[in-house]
């Protein structure tokens, strides 16, 4: 019999994620290998069980909290710039909040605060 | 022409998916509720400094390691504490809309099985097979090599899955959660 597989390549294998001649060995093996089969079989499950549950849902009540968030959150650094907005293609912008109405191209510039993340 | 879009369109576009993020690294909605807050905060003063790319893995980034901060802070998350009210509320089955709400948004086993996983283990899961992300991805927003993703993946599975055994297909059906057997330590 073929070398058990790792438990990194079980994962894998039962994500269907490997290729080539490594996915081949793996399938050959688990045909012939009841504990790694078994091995397999146990990722999937818990796949299932996991994707089965039902999502959270949106406490509506926190569309608001994250409305105020520019209102109560202060910024690190550039007093003057209005914060930005991106969309969810990742094109950023500054857009205007409250009385700073001012639409400004966004540029890659550092500040000279880093940012948190 | 610009597109401009306002704080609200930022928060209305991606207000859901963190939430359902945080909810589930975190275990429960108040927990879940802040760690959402924290991660538009961030993401707020964060914006000017961002990078065009992924804006949806940059979100996963921060909400997951503001995640991983609090477990190694011991603080705000009370993971610990998270199962023992289940029952109750279980028991409370009619007993209000709080309750109702609780079961009719989450699966408490599920839910209890994945916040007894110890915090690495359940970043891994949670990304890989609910929010579908790639090895590559994980690796990336955990900073940690793809091999450290795949057995963290594979661990955290396996202990899922026995915790949930009972439910594993070819076995009995359970009784959901009422003298639930199964041992979460």
């Amino acid at each position: 019999m073929t070398q058990h597989l790792s438990d990194e390549a079980v994962a894998a294998f039962a994500d269907g994620v490997l290729r080539g001649r490594v996915r081949e060995r793996a399938a050959k093996h688990t045909a012939e290998c009841p504990e790694c089969a078994y091995a397999v079989a146990v990722q999937r499950e818990a796949i299932w069980m996991l994707r089965a549950a039902p999502a959270p849902e949106f406490p509506v009540s926190l569309i608001e909290r994250l409305r105020e968030v520019p209102e109560t959150t202060e910024l690190p650094s550039a007093p003057g710039v209005g914060p930005a907005a991106v969309d969810h293609e990742g094109s950023a912008l500054f857009a205007a909040f409250g009385t700073r109405a001012a639409f400004l191209p966004w540029r890659r510039e550092k500040h000279d605060s880093t940012s948190d993340q | 022409m610009w597109q401009t879009p306002s704080w609200d369109e930022v928060v209305r576009t991606h207000a859901d998916r963190v939430y359902r993020l945080a909810y589930r690294l975190a275990g429960n909605r108040a927990d879940a509720e802040d760690l959402t807050q924290e991660t538009f905060v961030r993401v707020f003063r964060s914006l000017a400094n961002y990078q065009p790319g992924t804006f949806e893995g940059w979100l996963h980034r921060i909400t997951t390691n503001l995640f991983l901060d609090m477990v190694r802070r011991h603080q705000r998350i009370r993971f610990d504490a998270l199962p023992d009210d289940v029952g109750d509320r279980l028991a409370s089955r009619e007993a209000g809309p709080e309750a109702a709400y609780e079961l009719s948004n989450l699966d408490p086993e599920i839910q209890r099985a994945l916040a007894a996983l110890p915090a690495d283990f359940r970043v891994a899961v949670v990304l890989c097979d609910l929010e579908q992300l790639s090895y590559e991805e994980i690796a990336a927003t955990l900073g940690v090599k793809v091999g450290t993703v795949r057995s963290r993946i594979h661990r955290g599975r396996v202990l899922l899955r026995e915790a949930l055994a009972h439910r594993a297909p070819g076995s009995r059906p359970a009784e959901p959660g009422v003298g639930s057997e199964v041992e979460l330590a």
